[in-house]
């Protein structure tokens, strides 16, 4: 009797075993993974980079360093074990790892061509944030801004419009200092821009009777005094062509200084004025200048497509919030035949990048939207001809340390935008970006929401969704008063 | 029972059609992980996923009315534990039930409350058989938030049936506890959740949408209150209470026109405009803005439009091309698209359907789904197409569809090479609902597109700017359409020429037909003999362009 036991459990334990192996074959080409993170460079804080291989039964990789790591997941999507991964990054830090994969499906191994994993010790910044919304033209229904830990897969949120009044909010952009300092857009009846600093948190009304309306884009600079932002009239229209969709111009567009430790709101007429349209402003990395971009003011819609922003620059000195008169011309637009967008340096003051496309100020609809790097010491410009993807590459942000640059990317399906990050070296070399990894990468095909707006920084936001619902409905607005800057 | 059934299959089926197609349940574990961000977890999944067969013939019927009988029998069973007759408990236990049937004719009342109400009863039923002791009540206390997570605002069911088994108990105090803690726990659990302390007492109802008062859903609890107190009474109360409760709901509740209209869109959906054209008539009596779009669709099709344009009821322009705007409603937006997409406007079409999307309660939707992958292969962004076709792949009722449309993207067909033809070849900019620039740009684009050249000559029409109509007439219909020239137009055009003399001469230009100029002629004796007064002309002259023109207005 149990000796029959012993050959059931026997059976039963073959049974229950791992496939045989059927046959094994080598595939020349690279494994069919979604998503894409063949050939890539990868900071050594970065979460497991989990992928999908369509209809397999299980897959293994092995990762070639100093070490060999072998991983292996049941199922069609490779979850790397967290723990194992952390380690093989730290023990692998500086190596280009070689990557083998093979799956399983019908009982037929299948070898892929392998490819490299470089690992950087540029540490990027651990976290993330980015804006949640559904890519629906000129509204919205439900929008999250959420703060990511690049490092793991934990997330959180530090907005969410249902508990706001479903009203839109945007923008959350850091200035990724020691103290940091961030702000994010939320409009509404009880709306205002939200300033963090020094662990507190403001509801600001920036509005005033001399300006054109509230603040939209824009940056702080590193002390965490003062901004610099637009202030614009936007005008959503529709293209006649499906494959360009949207537009989105600006009526009128000016540029603030907002002093956040006086309360106030200033311009001069280098950066205001009928003349010209200006917008996007950034500061360099030592504050000393304002980057930005603008257009001489023409009627639109029926002039759009002859809106070239140029790149612009004007002095600012940051001990005292003054702003230059003179207005220089980084790069003419009409010399270059694309508009400019988004421009932002690399804290180290080396690098600034930019967007470009063919015309406007809405770069996010336009397919034909890439980035360029400026190098500030040479005036060189990069067209990025290897990071740009088929379709728009618009908004970006620079991790803390100058190395790591995140953007929005439509490359995937021209319509839902994903966070891409992407390696800069000392020589202004990028490298071929990779996707936001996520716990189960399938998020990617199924989510109906753009991830738009990513910005990286090294510090956690101070608040939650929850506390700016407090600061939404029980918080009044400070006004900022108008002040000459001259 | 079964007169539920009948009433979900026959009273209210084009609304149970569409609450499927707001559904887009994909069988993925990363689409299923993100219910895992709101309450009613179980009953969410649950009531998506069977949401899905909502578009078998019966399947919304049969789903539902097992759903009312599981109800039921929970609420027979709680009844009995309060002490009521079998009989008694057999009657009284219907009368949530009506209510929950009535409910479920509303739109935006989803399944997943149902089933929540399912769950709430069976949990108070099992509850209720615990031995009496302290661990019997601090376990109601605890199973209210389980409830409410795996469930979602009918956890209201348990805690009442609770409260009233502890007040029975003479554990008054406790009782009152009971309400009170479930309040606070869903506020607790909501606010946990993200969500606003109004939203979270009534999720997975979604609030701010076509239900205006989305609290109607405590009517299933009031009716389970009202059972448990009065079960004890004579069953045939029960029955009669049931019966006023089932007609005054489902009186209130239904909505013919909504019902009507929705008929008009669903039809479409299926591709059935044959049935569209059938319920057409109807319109004259309901007014729907979106059965006279979806008549004019179906006349479009036929290359009928200016022959029967004015036979219909039309609201001026707007049955004509559905204006979208975030108050329209997803409704409207999934509506709107249908048009667009079949004159090859597919940049207003886009924009439709991902506002549509963006609208939806659960901001996904199957219908739309499919209209963007069909958008998608047209305008040649295969990869937006791949990813839906990804997703519908994997719900229960699109799969055979996304592989049809699959095989589609990857070999082509004569059929969308036609659609692409039709595409607009320079681009423009435009105002969103501002039709003209479109329709221009798609008849010159392709002279051949005859469904936007009669819906451009349409818009014309039925604005009464005879001016253009006779232009534009000239100009993309005459040269290739012009030797049969449709009712409408003919009527149109005898009504654009004041003096005699260029009057003959497009009657002879146009081929107005010699029956067109003698009911012209009538049309104008009558319209003079009674000095203007349109219900002399109506009975004979009601469906001309002429009385159109002359007496159409906005009521």
């Amino acid at each position: 009797m149990r000796r029959v036991l012993y050959i059931l459990l026997l059976v039963v334990m073959v049974a229950c075993g791992r496939a045989p192996m059927g046959g094994y074959r080598q595939c020349p080409s690279l494994p069919p993974m979604f998503p894409d993170y063949a050939d890539i460079t990868i900071p050594c804080n970065i979460a497991p980079l989990n992928f999908e291989i369509d209809s397999v039964e299980s897959i293994e990789v092995l990762i070639k360093g100093e070490q060999d790591w072998l991983f292996e997941s049941r199922g069609s999507t490779m979850h790397f074990n967290e723990r194992k991964w952390r380690k093989m990054l730290s023990e692998e830090c500086g190596n280009e790892l070689l990557i083998h994969v093979t799956t399983l499906r019908n009982s037929e191994h299948c070898g892929w061509r392998s490819f490299t994993w470089t690992v950087s010790e540029d540490r990027i910044d651990p976290y993330l944030s980015y804006r949640q919304i559904e890519p629906a033209y000129e509204v919205w229904n439900e929008l999250r801004i959420v703060e990511r830990n690049v490092e793991k897969f934990d997330e959180r949120l530090l907005g969410d419009n249902i508990s706001t009044d479903n009203s839109c909010m945007n923008c959350h952009t850091s200035n990724r200092a020691e103290q940091p300092a961030n702000f994010m857009h939320v409009r509404g009846k009880r709306g205002g821009t939200i300033y963090s600093f020094n662990g507190k948190m403001r509801k600001i009304n920036t509005a005033t009777d001399r300006t054109s309306g509230s603040a939209v884009y824009g940056e702080i600079e590193r002390s965490g005094r003062y901004g610099i932002f637009t202030t614009a009239d936007i005008v959503p229209i529709l293209h006649l062509d499906a494959n360009e969709r949207m537009e989105v111009y600006d009526r009128s567009s000016d540029l603030i200084v907002i002093d956040f430790e006086e309360g106030t709101v200033s311009d001069n007429a280098a950066i205001s004025g009928a003349v010209y349209q200006e917008t996007f402003p950034a500061f360099s990395a030592d504050g000393r200048t304002i980057y930005f971009c603008r257009a001489v003011s023409r009627p639109q819609p029926d002039s759009i497509t002859n809106m070239m922003y140029s790149l612009c620059a004007i002095d600012f000195d940051p001990q005292t919030g003054r702003l230059g008169s003179e207005v220089r011309t980084v790069i003419d637009a009409e010399s270059v035949g694309r508009s400019f967008s988004f421009p932002k340096c690399s804290p180290d003051g080396r690098w600034l990048m930019v967007t470009v496309s063919d015309y406007g100020t809405f770069p996010i609809w336009h397919s034909e939207t890439d980035l360029w790097l400026v190098d500030l010491q040479s005036g060189a410009i990069d067209t990025l001809a290897e990071v740009n993807g088929r379709y728009s590459d618009s908004y970006h942000s620079w991790s803390s340390t100058s190395r790591w640059v995140v953007f929005a990317s439509k490359r995937d399906d021209r319509v839902y935008g994903r966070p891409y990050f992407a390696h800069v070296d000392s020589l202004g070399q990028v490298s071929r970006p990779f996707v936001l990894p996520q716990r189960d990468p399938t998020i990617y095909r199924t989510t109906l929401k753009s991830m738009n707006i990513p910005e990286l920084y090294p510090h956690s936001e101070i608040y939650d969704a929850r506390a700016l619902r407090r600061v939404y409905f029980d918080k009044e607005a400070e006004k900022f008063e108008y002040k000459e800057n001259n | 029972m079964a007169a539920g059934w009948c009433w979900f299959a026959f009273g209210v089926p084009y609304t149970l059609y569409t609450k499927e197609q707001l559904v887009l349940f994909v069988a993925d574990m990363a689409a299923v992980s993100e219910y895992l961000g709101r309450p009613a977890l179980i009953a969410s999944i649950l009531g998506d996923y069977l949401t899905q067969f909502y578009l078998l013939i019966g399947g919304a019927a049969t789903i539902l009315t097992l759903f009312m009988l599981l109800l039921w029998c929970g609420a027979r069973r709680v009844l009995r534990g309060f002490g009521a007759s079998p009989l008694a408990a057999t009657a009284w236990a219907l009368l949530p039930v009506a209510t929950e049937v009535a409910l479920n004719g509303y739109l935006e009342y989803p399944l997943s409350m149902t089933i929540a109400s399912v769950m709430a009863v069976w949990t108070l039923a099992a509850w209720m058989c615990l031995r009496e002791g302290a661990v019997k009540y601090i376990v109601a206390f605890m199973l209210a938030a389980v409830i409410y997570w795996l469930a979602g605002a009918h956890v209201a069911i348990f805690a009442l049936g609770a409260a009233l088994w502890m007040w029975r108990e003479q554990h008054r105090v406790l009782g009152v506890l009971m309400l009170a803690v479930s309040a606070v726990v869903v506020a607790i659990i909501g606010v946990a959740f993200y969500l606003p302390i109004s939203q979270a007492y009534c999720y997975p109802l979604i609030e701010n949408y076509m239900l205006q008062n989305c609290y109607v859903f405590l009517a299933t609890e009031a009716a389970f209150v009202v059972a448990i107190v009065a079960a004890r009474s004579r069953a045939w109360l029960g029955a009669l209470a049931t019966v006023v409760v089932a007609v005054v709901g489902v009186l209130t509740i239904a909505d013919r026109t909504q019902e009507y209209w929705l008929g008009m869109s669903c039809e479409a959906y299926f591709n059935r405009y044959d049935r569209v054209m059938e319920r057409a008539e109807e319109n004259w009596e309901h007014k729907s803005y979106v059965a006279s779009y979806y008549t004019n669709l179906a006349l479009a099709m036929r290359g009928e439009l200016g022959e029967h344009l004015t036979d219909y009821y039309q609201p001026l322009t707007y049955g004509l091309l559905l204006d979208v705007d975030e108050k329209s409603g997803y409704c409207y937006a999934m509506a709107a698209a249908d048009a667009t997409v079949a004159i090859g406007d597919m940049a207003e079409a886009q924009r439709a359907t991902l506002l549509a999307m963006t609208f939806t309660p659960h901001q996904r939707s199957s219908r739309v789904a499919k209209k963007i992958v069909d958008i998608a292969i047209v305008v040649g962004n295969r990869e937006l197409a791949e990813k839906f076709l990804w997703q519908l792949e994997r719900t229960a009722m699109h799969k055979r569809w996304a592989a049809k449309r699959r095989e589609l993207l990857a070999v082509g067909s004569k059929v969308i090479d036609a659609e692409r033809e039709k595409l607009v070849k320079e681009d423009g900019f435009v105002g969103a609902n501002n039709w003209y620039p479109a329709l221009y740009a798609l008849v010159e684009a392709n002279g051949e597109n005859r469904m936007a050249v009669d819906y451009l000559l349409s818009m014309h029409l039925l604005r009464k700017d005879r001016e253009r109509f006779v232009t534009d007439y000239e100009r993309y219909f005459y040269p290739n359409w012009g030797s049969v020239p449709p009712k409408v137009y003919q009527q149109a055009l005898m009504m654009s020429f004041d003096n005699e003399r260029e009057l003959n001469m497009a009657i002879e230009r146009y081929h107005i037909s010699p029956e067109v100029q003698r009911e012209c002629v009538e049309y104008s004796r009558i319209y003079v003999k009674a000095q203007g007064r349109g219900e002399v002309l109506q009975q004979r002259f009601g469906r001309t362009y002429w009385f159109y023109c002359n007496y159409a207005q906005m009521e």
